[in-house]
């Protein structure tokens, strides 16, 4: 027995059926290059795992990742890359198949990235905390490095 | 029911947070429905929860921000009459909270020995 109504109060449901329609018709038409659409705005907007923040002696990278567990985090520093692995699943298979599933949005699967660090650091003093399904990275900043910076004059045509 | 708008000439309030509408699964139990949601950066302070004439609203603060802003996650379900609602647990951990909707008796699911 279902003892959720059928619609939700955010998104009515002619929205819901007009935007995959929408999509599914441009993917025909332009192939799947891209996500247009709801697509492209899902991935580029809301889906980013992670924020990079960059601190007067660190920088701050924290990766949204809820549900997981220290063990399975894998991360390394090579050169000025973060890279991290989640391996996560949640429940076996056995227990899955247990479950009525009315929906499902949440993915059980492995996650794995890279992230250009825009400063230079000390990978070797880097820290990791996970709090509130939240990986936050601290690598202190490597001060004695120059910023591969250049300076652009901008000339004005009279 | 009418959507609040400015008054004429007045600049638009500035916003200062970002909506997101967090993942959900839903599974059905023998006495209950169980609503997982993916809260990253949510501690238990942080949430509000309430039901009103039947809709279940969540509104929970993060500590993420996208574009400069805070984020925040909402979403909603109307609830059937068959969920005892003064009877909803919620906890949440590593940013996944659990909701337990028990089924009133009338709801829960008998079966019937056949002799």
């Amino acid at each position: 027995m279902n003892l959720l109504a059928k619609r939700e109060h955010e998104v009515p449901a002619a929205l819901e059926k007009v935007f995959p329609g929408m999509d599914e018709l441009v993917r025909t038409m332009f192939g799947r290059m891209i996500e247009p659409g709801c697509g492209l705005l899902r991935s580029s907007v809301f889906d980013s795992k992670w924020e990079t923040e960059v601190l007067e002696n660190e920088v701050v990278v924290k990766i949204s990742c809820p549900g997981c567990k220290p063990e399975e985090f894998n991360l390394e520093i090579v050169g000025d890359f973060l890279n991290f692995k989640i391996d996560h699943c949640e429940e076996t298979k056995a227990e899955c198949k247990n479950k009525h599933y009315v929906f499902r949005e949440r993915s059980c699967s492995e996650y794995e990235d890279s992230i250009k660090l825009p400063v230079p650091v000390k990978g070797a003093e880097a820290k990791a905390k996970y709090a509130d399904g939240v990986l936050c990275v601290t690598i202190p900043r490597d001060m004695t490095q120059p910023l591969p910076a250049k300076t652009i004059k901008v000339h004005c045509e009279k | 029911m009418s959507e609040k708008k400015d008054a004429p000439g007045t600049a638009p309030e500035k916003k200062e947070y970002i909506t997101i509408r967090p993942a959900a699964d839903v599974t059905d139990e023998y006495d209950g429905m169980e609503i997982t949601f993916e809260l990253p950066g949510v501690s238990s302070d942080n949430v509000e929860l309430e039901v009103k004439n039947r809709l279940l609203t969540l509104k929970a603060k993060s500590s993420l921000h996208r574009r400069g802003m805070q984020i925040v996650y909402k979403r909603a379900f109307y609830l059937s009459d068959a969920v005892d609602a003064d009877n909803i647990t919620a906890k949440i951990s590593h940013g996944i909270l659990t909701l337990f909707l028990p089924k009133s008796e009338s709801a829960k699911t008998h079966k019937i020995p056949v002799e």
